[in-house]
């Protein structure tokens, strides 16, 4: 990978059936935009894709590859994934998907490490984030309304941790 | 992969308030407008500020405006090394004998050494 690789912008989502979360980053470090927003309709979930791509104009969507079987792999969500993609494709951006082990195994979360930990992993690398960070959950709590924001950011970073990887052992090669 | 030329973004407006944690129609009133329509427009790119509200920014946020604008900073500078190409052609093409042969040459010297200062 070279120079524009690292400081590349990038767009990460976390679409589940009725919310997007979504983290723009320009290099591993530079937070350019971050949010989440609920939607009854689909219709309105992919036209919030689209100008999210419209406007910041990223290189790479980030996107969770649903892996099937996995409690995620749902008829509405994969209609909903596939109307994503083909947008993202009409408008010239590249997609990248991870599975969600490969995601954790990035960022150093324990196979059984939650959502939390990985939050305040996502937190180290963004500090800009802190302030956003979901209370501890409890058991009996459903997951907190901004938690697809840290997912759509534990993306993006998996993207550039994994771009920069590549960078070190091709530098390794070259010796 | 192929992906899309990388450029830079006109404006990083909507990153410096998020930061702040303020909403756009906090800005929108520390800037002096009524409301967010204004701030809205700026930072998806639709209008561009005018050059009190720029500096407003630039106030507001801690940063300088060409920190804050990078994307037009470079368009502006790329235009503005064109025309000045352009000026130096037609200079050149002046005549060493003329009343103003001083003053061009003075011009051509400030040229060459602003694009050396580069």
């Amino acid at each position: 990978m070279n120079e524009t690789a690292i400081n590349r912008r990038i767009v990460a989502f976390d679409i589940r059936p009725q919310k997007l979360g979504h983290v723009i980053l320009e290099g591993p470090s530079r937070l350019i935009d971050y949010g989440v927003a609920r939607f009854r309709e689909s219709d309105r979930q992919v036209n919030r894709v689209e100008y999210l791509i419209a406007t910041f104009r990223p290189s790479i969507a980030v996107l969770l590859r649903v892996e099937k079987g996995s409690w995620r792999d749902r008829a509405a969500l994969r209609t909903m994934m596939r109307s994503v993609r083909r947008r993202i494709r009409t408008l010239g951006t590249a997609i990248v998907q991870f599975r969600a082990g490969e995601v954790k195994r990035v960022l150093r979360v324990p196979p059984r490490g939650t959502k939390e930990l990985s939050a305040r992993l996502v937190v180290e690398h963004l500090p800009e984030l802190t302030w956003q960070l979901p209370p501890h959950r409890r058991l009996w709590q459903p997951e907190h309304w901004r938690m697809p924001i840290f997912d759509a950011a534990a993306l993006a970073l998996a993207y550039f941790i994994l771009e920069m990887d590549q960078n070190v052992s091709d530098e390794g090669r070259s010796d | 992969m192929n992906t899309r030329k990388e450029e830079l973004l006109p404006n990083y407006l909507r990153q410096h308030r998020k930061k702040t944690g303020f909403s756009q129609r906090e800005v929108g009133i520390l800037l002096g407008y009524a409301d967010e329509g204004q701030v809205l427009r700026h930072e998806r790119f639709q209008s561009l500020p005018p050059f009190v509200i720029a500096i407003a920014y630039e106030v507001i946020f801690r940063e300088p405006v060409s920190g804050l604008f990078p994307g037009i900073r470079n368009r502006t500078e790329q235009e503005i090394a064109r025309r000045i190409e352009a000026l130096k052609e037609s200079l050149e093409q002046q005549s060493g004998k003329s009343r103003q042969a001083l003053l061009t040459a003075r011009k051509l010297e400030w040229i060459a050494m602003r694009n050396g200062s580069k």
